[in-house]
Formats: structure tokens, sequence, C-alpha cells
């Protein structure tokens, strides 16, 4: 016992000597503030095992640049777009559009209108008007009527020894005010004649009952005479700001899609003018061929046509009476061609000689002629593909060959002076 | 320099992207559209 407690005793002596003084530690100073670190642009060290990162690459700034949104980005953004607007402002006119194949904007396959605007336009921007053209203007029945208007340059320009530039200007449901624009557009010095497919139908408009004119912009240009023309039958015309892009923006919005795209890149489309004649005959189609007749003789309303046929063919007077600033224009109406099986459902009886008597005696006007085709084109059942369309490429040909034959003679007359 | 050419191709890009959409949406409500016959 007492061994263990002197075995204590020692170790204590051990762990602590008699003589030490046990001198508590000093307080430690309190830790000056320590002043902020300035980056010195210096990287922290790496820890150890890291490797060092690359510096960046001209790709990988590039790639970091264009998908990153950035202040500067955002700010360039807005500019280009700014810019891209106002180069329509300054760049999309008129004389312009003339240089551009006009099939870059039909993004839709059967774009009439811009077609014979972008013509119009091209006819406008000549430096030098040709002495005598000849102007083909009408609807669908037009464009299926004609093969080619080659065949009308050749005739009359053998008859006048000179080139007498044909301009096809139809175009599908091709109302008589756009006609009047249209003539107005190609501008001054416009000498010649101007030929207008006219019948029942044409001629008993007045004013928009389809909602075309007022609803779309389908020339792809506004002018005073289409105005003036408008406003006679009661609708108001666009508004007008003087900037050509901003007054027809509706024109080339309704062309902007991925088709524009398609077609910048890749070439613009083939444009069919003729469309009926690879169609099968709707005759074949029973259903098709009733719906047919029901809406071309909802169309055909005998009060609208002798309400209307005075006034539509004052119009067309004062179109001609305009062109006749320049220099002599006659003005040719021919028949619109009729299925022969269709012409009497169509037309009422009482009204079709009527018309016909209405058309000869305004083709007794000096300048005004008058030519009926069908019989001499022998137009058959079988060469139409509705009441009005041609499907048949050598009925066209046959039908443009007698036309070009009535306008020969026309031109013949301008040989013999005013 | 890399990341400058970067940008400026986003904003050409994007612009032109930013520009036509407008235009076309702009039409779309304002009733822009071409012509198609609906006779037969």
């Amino acid at each position: 016992m007492d061994q263990g407690k002197a075995t204590t005793e020692s170790a204590a002596a051990v762990a602590t000597p008699a003589d030490a003084t046990v001198v508590a530690p000093p307080p430690k100073p309190a830790a000056a503030p320590k002043a902020p670190v300035k980056p010195t642009g210096a990287k922290p060290p790496l820890k150890p095992g890291a490797k060092p990162k690359a510096p960046p690459t001209f790709l990988s700034s590039f790639i970091d640049g264009v998908t990153h949104p950035t202040l500067p980005a955002v700010i360039g953004t807005l500019s280009v777009a700014l810019a891209w607007f106002l180069a329509c402002l300054l760049l999309v006119t008129p004389a312009n559009l003339a240089k551009v194949d006009a099939r870059y904007f039909m993004t839709v396959p059967e774009d009439d209108y811009t077609e014979v605007s972008l013509r119009a336009f091209r006819i406008a921007q000549q430096k030098e008007k040709p002495p005598f053209a000849v102007a083909i203007l009408g609807t669908s029945g037009t464009r299926e009527s004609i093969y080619d208007e080659k065949i009308i340059e050749e005739a009359v320009g053998a008859e006048l020894k000179m080139p007498a530039p044909c301009y096809f200007l139809a175009a599908k449901a091709l109302s008589l005010y756009e006609i009047a624009g249209l003539m107005d557009q190609v501008g001054d010095g416009f000498r010649g004649i101007v030929m207008v497919h006219v019948g029942p139908n044409a001629l008993s408009d007045s004013g928009d009952a389809r909602g075309y004119l007022t609803s779309l912009h389908r020339l792809a240009f506004q002018n005073e005479v289409y105005d003036e023309e408008l406003r006679r039958v009661g609708l108001e015309p666009a508004s007008h700001t003087g900037n050509y892009f901003l007054d027809n923006w509706r024109f080339f919005s309704a062309r902007t899609n991925a088709d524009l795209l398609r077609h910048l890149v890749f070439g613009p489309p083939d444009f069919k003018r003729h469309r009926y004649v690879d169609k099968p005959p709707l005759r074949d189609n029973a259903v098709g061929w009733k719906a047919m007749v029901k809406t071309a003789k909802e169309w055909m309303n005998e009060d609208a046509y002798r309400a209307n046929r005075q006034a539509n063919k004052e119009l067309l007077d004062r179109m001609t009476a305009r062109l006749r600033k320049n220099g002599r224009v006659e003005l040719v109406l021919v028949e619109v061609p009729r299925h022969p099986e269709l012409s009497t459902e169509l037309i009422p009886p009482a009204l079709d000689p009527d018309h016909r008597a209405f058309m000869r005696r305004w083709a007794t006007e000096p300048g005004v002629h008058y030519f009926e085709l069908d019989d001499e084109a022998e137009l058959t059942a079988d060469d139409l593909e509705d009441y009005i369309h041609l499907r048949s490429p050598a009925a066209q040909v046959r039908y443009t060959k007698v036309l070009a034959e009535k306008l020969r003679s026309v031109a013949a007359t301008w040989k013999e002076g005013p | 320099m890399g990341r400058i050419l970067g940008i400026t191709v986003q904003a050409i890009v994007v612009g032109t992207l930013l520009f036509v959409a407008v235009f076309r949406l702009a039409g779309i409500m304002g009733g822009a559209r071409v012509f198609q016959y609906e006779g037969f």
C-alpha cells in the first residue's frame, strides 16, 4: 500500500518539478484588422497535382461570343433589325423591283399578281417606249386563251414592219378597276392596242362584292387612277404615306416565308401560266362539274349586269382617254371564250343578244373594236375545262392565232393614220 | 477578337431573324395574304 502511494508521489514529482513555477501565458495581443487584399491578377496557386488551364482559342472565344447573350449583342441585334427596315424603305422601289425576277416572290404556285405587277414596273422603266405595243388584259380566262404572246407580236410586227411588243397583263379574277390601274402603272408613252377580254360577268361588277379589293392587296402598287376608280364605286382606297414600301408592305409581308428563303438559296420556281392543260377534264367529275355550273350561275347576275354595264363601259373609256394623251390608242374588246354547252345555261337567254348588241354599239365609237372569236377559233366542248378556261393547247394556239389576225387588222388601220 | 466576331455574327443572324419575324407577324395581324383563286 505504501509503495503505491510512493509511486504516485514520485510520478507527480517527475511531471511537475518541485521548483517549477506555472506561469500563465501572456495574453495574445488583439489581431490588427487585415487590409483588403487587392487582386493583383495573379492566379491563385494551383492545388498540387492540378494541370494549368489552357488559354482560350479563337474558336472558343468566337463560340462564346455567338452563343452568349451580352449587352453588345442585344444592341447589335436591334441595330441590324433597324438597318433591314431602313434598307427596305430605301431600296424596295418599283424601279428596283423592275430588275428582279418576279418568280422569287412567288411563294404560292399561281401568283399572277406578282407577275403582272413586276411586268408593269419593267414596262414603266423602259427608257424609250416603243412606238407601238399591245397590252393584253383580262382574267384567268385570258391567261388560258393566249398560248404565247409571241404569236401576236409576230403578226402585228409583220403588219407594221417594226417590233410590236406584246405585254401580257392578265391575272386571275382581275377587276376592271385593277385593269385601269395597271395601264396607268405601265406609264406614260404607251401607244398601240389595249385588248381587254370582256363578257357579261366583267361588265356586271360593281364594287368589291367578293372582298378581293379592299381586304387584299393583290397588286404590288397603288396609284391615283386605281384610287379614283375605287372611290367612284364607293370603296375607300388604302392610305398612302408617300413611301412605296410602307404603302405596299402587306404585299411583301404576305410573301415573306420559308419559300422565299428557299427561292433565294436554290433559285426561283418555275411559273406555270397554263394551269388547266394537265388537269383531267372537269366533265369527268360529275360533282365538280355541277358545283362549277352552280357557282358560275351565281356569279351571273342579270340585274347587276344591266345596272352596271354602262358604268363599266365608261371606266374603260376613261382608261383609253387617259392613254390617248400619249398618242394613238385603240381599244379592242374581245368576248371571253364560252363553253358551247353552258353558254345558254349560264347566261340568261334574254341577256345575251342584248349584251352583244351593246358591245357592237360600243364598237361603233372611234378607236373601239369588238370581236367574238369562239366560232372562228372552232372551240368545242372538249377544248374547255369549264365555262371559260381553255384546256387544250391546240385550242389555245388556234384562239391566239385568230386573235393575232384581228389585232393585225387593227394595226393595219394604224398605218393609214390617226 | 474572336469574341467580337462572334458577337457580330450573333447580332447579324438574330437581328435578321427578328426583322423577318416582326415583318411577317405584322402582316399576319394586318390580314396580308396572297390572293388564291377560290373558284374552280
